[in-house]
């Protein structure tokens, strides 16, 4: 579904990505964890070509982001993202905001658009708040909206950027909720986070960033219990407390 | 000095009127003109087409820094030399527009940068292109912001407009100044007019302050 091969980022004469290849299945729930400004939200942003990369290629479900001639419009529609920040459109209400890419990127009717919307907000819990704006909303509910905005494209993939981060407990699990679902859905997924019991239960591999580079890609039971590098055991003991 | 007369002023309403309507008809078209250039100045200059930022910017910084009434002389006598011989009128409306469409793409300019970047993010992480995101979401949340300054633009633009008079065209200015130094009529005249501008740019003020509330943003810009 998703291949890297060996790409790199560096913005002036910093490098923020070096040498990174991964591979993503269909259906597959990666989990992308490591310390603060190691490159994983340039690693997503690469992906679905929001960031450009200074070498290597990216392919999407067989198709070339990289390529200087791709139509990134097109593979953006395909892939969705969620922030951290959320980034609703604040002008537009609720369902306006859910409507503007099929509309507009689609160019599906309004009518069309509008079912689509309600069906998702029915979905993620946020029916009654459909002509609310976004400033409104509680965190949680922007970003179960956000999610629902990126689903309305229908995309093949969902790359999330710590979407739970700026979330209080409770909130968080609204989402998580949410996210467990489209897990459950087949929705192939790449979550940067920072909530491991999620890594844990939902992931299915989990990769390891740290100074750039990609150290360690394993299913979560290997990754938390026989790390095989000497980084990763370093962060799971200072970062997480385990013994390992 | 004689005292103020009344009668002189309410005897040139007539021609008075005459340049309020040119003055009114040049600052209306010029007005929109200059919103055109200035979004697009505004929008070209956020490519990456490199030549083009780079003219633009050049092209901002030659207007924004040299005197109108030099522009008006340089488009009056210099667009006939390659051939485009235009009414003075229209040689006012075209460096009324330019010049002000250079401050207002300024204006745009900061604008746009005050939205936040995660908003273009966002847009185009769902496939919209990069023309779609700026009119569907940058701009709208811009023009909610650069209402007042933009009202300022417009507002310097009727006052500016009084230097079309230089290459002869009859607006309020013209036909002040020609009262007051035909009929020495200096204090009648020039306070009529000082007057008669000053309603002018009001006008423009009330429209912007009725904008401002109408355009309230639901949502601070760019945060959620
Ligand atoms: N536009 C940019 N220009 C220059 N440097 C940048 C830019 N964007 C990111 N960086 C740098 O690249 C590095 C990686 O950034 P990135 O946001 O990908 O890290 P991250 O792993 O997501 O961090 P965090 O956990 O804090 O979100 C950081 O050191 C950051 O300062
Ligand atoms: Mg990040």
């Amino acid at each position: 579904m998703i291949k890297v091969e060996k790409i790199y980022k560096a913005y002036k004469n910093f490098d923020v990505l070096i040498d990174v290849s991964a591979q993503v299945e269909k259906g597959q729930i990666v989990a992308v964890i490591g310390p603060s400004g190691c490159g994983k939200s340039t690693f997503l942003r690469c992906i679905n070509g929001l960031e450009k990369v200074s070498k290597g290629r990216i392919y999407v479900d067989g198709k070339e982001v990289t390529a200087p001639d791709t139509n990134l419009n097109k593979i953006r529609s395909e892939v969705g993202i969620v922030f951290q920040q959320f980034n609703l459109f604040p002008h537009m209400s609720v369902k306006e905001n859910i409507m503007l890419a099929p509309v507009k990127v689609k160019k599906i009717s309004k009518s069309d658009a509008d079912q689509i919307a309600m069906a998702l907000l029915e979905k993620v819990g946020m029916l009654d708040h459909a002509h609310k704006y976004p400033e409104q909303l509680s965190g949680g509910q922007a970003q179960r909206v956000a999610i629902a905005r990126s689903l309305a494209m229908e995309p093949k993939i969902m790359l999330f950027d710590e979407p739970t981060s700026a979330l209080d407990p409770k909130m968080t699990n609204e989402v998580l909720d949410t996210m467990k679902q489209l897990a459950q859905d087949g929705m192939t997924m790449i979550v940067v986070t920072h909530e491991m019991s999620f890594a844990r239960e939902v992931a299915n591999k989990i990769m390891f960033f740290s100074q750039s580079r990609l150290i360690e890609e394993a299913a979560p039971d290997k990754f938390f219990h026989n790390p095989q590098s000497e980084i990763t055991r370093e962060f799971l003991r200072s970062v997480l407390k385990l013994e390992v | 000095m004689s005292e103020f007369d009344i009668k002189y002023i309410v005897e040139s309403l007539p021609y008075i009127a005459k340049g309020i309507e040119l003055t009114i008809f040049i600052s209306i078209i010029s007005s929109i003109l200059a919103f055109a250039i200035g979004i697009t100045i505004a929008f070209l200059r956020r490519t990456d087409i490199k030549p083009m930022t780079k003219l633009m910017a050049l092209f901002v910084e030659l207007t924004r820094n040299t005197p109108l009434l030099i522009q008006l002389y340089i488009y009056y006598k210099g667009l006939p030399s390659i051939g485009l011989n235009l009414s003075p009128i229209a040689c006012g409306i075209i460096s009324l527009s330019i010049y002000t469409g250079v401050f207002i793409s300024e204006v745009f300019r900061a604008g746009i940068n005050s939205i936040a970047h995660e908003q273009y993010q966002a847009a185009r992480g769902l496939g919209l292109s990069d023309f779609q995101t700026f009119r569907l979401i940058i701009f709208p949340q811009a023009l909610r912001i650069i209402i007042p300054p933009l009202g300022s633009q417009f507002i310097n633009l009727i006052k500016n407009s009084s230097l079309v008079s230089f290459i002869a065209v009859t607006d309020l200015f013209y036909v002040i100044y020609k009262g007051a130094v035909d009929d020495f009529m200096f204090f009648e005249m020039f306070i009529t007019g000082a007057l008669i501008y000053m309603a002018l740019t009001g006008i423009v003020a009330l429209l912007t302050n009725i904008i401002e509330q109408n355009l309230k943003i639901s949502g601070k810009a760019g945060s959620i």
